[in-house]
């Protein structure tokens, strides 16, 4: 018998009852079992039982499950939304991590072991002690261009992608872009093709060949995928017409930062008058927040 | 004319073409080079089968159902050969067994018996690679009716013929791009509509866009269903003259399926009359529409007249 702790003996040494972290241990097994198997096969999609949660499907409640699955005690938890550790959802979320399962919460990039994040992948670079859990709001990464899910998961056996070239073709012709702007679709170590959430193109080019994994959940669809470290993760795009990243008009406002992803001040709940006004400032509110403390 | 001695006429010719030269006066002739598809014994019936099938059918028994079991004969015994650039056209009245043909070829139905040898790809009927892997580079069917043929209403004319090429692996924008527009416009559609969605197009220019995004991969074998029906005269001659053109220089092996015997006129350079799913007559045009050997060819070619 192995000598290493259990996240049940864990449990036990902080004074928990084995089912801990709001989940009971048989669907936190039936995540874990779906997280081996997405990590087995970097990319594909994996049903899962996905559990009513008590925060509203789409709302984070796939990605809440694989966190609740996979922490313990020991465990640093970091959850962010579109790169800010203090919205509602992402507080909220925290808190029940924390609460139900006695681990510490963080909103320090480094210091965290578990970081769950909605849109954003931290800039800080992750390390491979650390796991990196994305809300997923619709895993198939066909689904605006197949709408029948049996005939979609056919293209995937066959890996057959031709309706999202030709998605992307289309756009380029007519556009002279492609106009998916988040959830850019990339193909994982060259034969799958992943909904890598809705995170901006330069957080998806950012995301193959990392030391640590990427978990993805999403509760409303039951589905999780997984990278391992060091996956190849491509974007979807034609061998002239490479991905660009969003471009920002201003350097941050506070911390004069001039490559990291940028978004006007107010964001989506500005006021109409203000639209196209404000100031430009980082996203990731922690990198923001190392880069003016250490400039 | 006996379809089973046009079959082993054909077998025979086809033989001699791939015969090794005997000696010098062999050696000094030009052999003609290998058909492109060679079809022999082509055959499908409809229904359990009894051992009078084919003595009731056909001719003798004036219809293509046996009485015996019920079974259809659709196509029996069809064989022919067609080389690069030529057109071969398939005449026939509805029911004849036409388009049961075409569907043979196009690996949409299973064939009974038979093969359908395609240059560089051997029999299709017993090829270990996937069908639509091989309706994708050795047999593509234009249909009669654009949206039967898969095309997307909603995406730019020149998206729909790309996708032909996406779907074989081009990955380079420009390339795909450069080869749907430049067939596109040499078929006659205006570089302004290109990138229009299909659902604006008419009958005739989808009917152009579905030719255009069969030719971009040039296929070996090109069926062409009904390719004018519905469509008025001025645009039926302008498309099949666009048709012509285009399969002269790709040097496709063509076979087209019409009721209309002008566009078999046109178009082709031998014609299978099929009747009661077997070949009852085979020739070249103006021999076939001008000296009609069988009773039902020269029906066919007098109701032209009347």
């Amino acid at each position: 018998m192995s000598d290493a702790p259990t996240v049940a003996s864990l449990a036990a040494e902080h004074g928990q009852s084995e089912a801990y972290a709001y989940l009971d241990e048989r669907t936190k097994r039936n995540v874990r079992r779906a997280l081996l198997k997405a990590l087995a096969i970097p990319g594909w999609q994996i049903p899962f039982d996905s559990r009513e949660m008590p925060v509203a499907r789409g709302w984070g409640s796939g990605g809440l499950q694989v966190t609740l699955s996979l922490v313990g005690p020991t465990d640093t938890v970091k959850v962010i939304d579109q790169g800010d550790d203090s919205s509602a959802n992402a507080s909220s979320m925290r808190s029940l991590i924390s609460r139900t399962s006695g681990c510490a919460e963080t909103t320090v990039t480094e210091e965290a072991t578990i970081i769950q994040s909605r849109h954003r992948i931290p800039e800080i670079p992750l390390r491979g002690d650390q796991v990196l859990v994305l809300q997923v709001p619709h895993p198939e990464p066909l689904r605006r261009v197949v709408t029948n899910d049996a005939v979609a998961l056919e293209h995937h056996a066959e890996r057959d992608y031709t309706p999202a070239w030709l998605d992307l073709y289309d756009d380029e012709a007519r556009h002279g872009a492609p106009r998916t702007g988040a959830d850019y679709p990339v193909l994982v170590e060259g034969t799958t093709l992943m909904s890598p959430s809705p995170i901006p193109r330069y957080d998806v080019l950012r995301l193959g060949n990392r030391p640590h994994a990427t978990l993805l959940g999403a509760g409303r669809r039951a589905r999780v995928a997984a990278l391992p470290p060091f996956t190849s993760v491509e974007p979807l795009v034609f061998d002239d017409r490479p991905l660009l990243a969003e471009s920002a008009a201003e350097p941050c406002i506070r911390c004069g930062s001039i490559d990291s992803y940028r978004v006007q001040s107010g964001g989506r709940y500005q006021l109409a008058a203000e639209a196209g006004n404000g100031p430009w400032c980082c996203s990731d509110v922690d990198a923001c927040r190392t880069r003016r403390n250490d400039p | 004319m006996n379809p089973t001695s046009t079959a082993q006429a054909a077998a025979a010719q086809s033989a001699a073409a791939h015969a090794p030269a005997a000696g010098p006066t062999a050696a000094a002739q030009v052999l003609p080079p290998p058909p492109l598809l060679s079809a022999r014994g082509l055959s499908r019936r409809f229904g359990p089968g009894c051992d009078l099938c084919i003595e009731l059918t056909g001719d003798a028994g004036a219809t293509s159902r046996c009485p015996a079991c019920g079974t259809v004969v659709a196509v029996h015994d069809v064989s022919f050969d067609v080389g690069a650039g030529e057109v071969l056209g398939i005449v026939g009245e509805s029911g004849s067994g036409k388009t049961t043909l075409l569907s043979l070829l196009h690996l949409d139905t299973p064939a009974d018996a038979g093969s359908m040898v395609v240059d560089g790809y051997g029999d299709l009927l017993r090829s270990r690679t996937s069908d639509a892997e091989l309706r994708r580079s050795a047999v593509v069917m234009v249909h009669q009716n654009s949206l039967a043929a898969g095309l997307a209403p909603r995406l730019a004319a020149e998206s729909n013929v790309a996708e032909r090429l996406l779907r074989t692996g081009c990955r380079s924008f420009a390339e795909a791009r450069a080869r749907s527009q430049d067939l596109l416009a040499e078929l006659g559609i205006h570089p302004s509509r290109h990138t229009d969605p299909l659902e604006t197009f008419s009958g005739g220019m989808a009917q152009r866009v579905q030719l255009a995004r069969a030719l971009v991969n040039p296929p070996r074998v090109l069926l062409l269903d009904e390719p004018t029906t519905g469509l008025d005269p001025s645009v039926q001659a302008d498309l099949l003259e666009s048709v012509q053109r285009v399969t002269d220089r790709l040097g496709s092996a063509t076979v087209v399926v019409s009721h209309d015997l002008e566009v078999i006129r046109i178009l082709a350079d031998r014609v299978l009359v099929i009747h009661f799913g077997r070949v009852v007559e085979d020739g070249i045009p103006e021999q076939v529409f001008d000296d009609p050997q069988h009773p039902y060819t020269q029906l066919l070619v007098a109701s032209r007249l009347r």
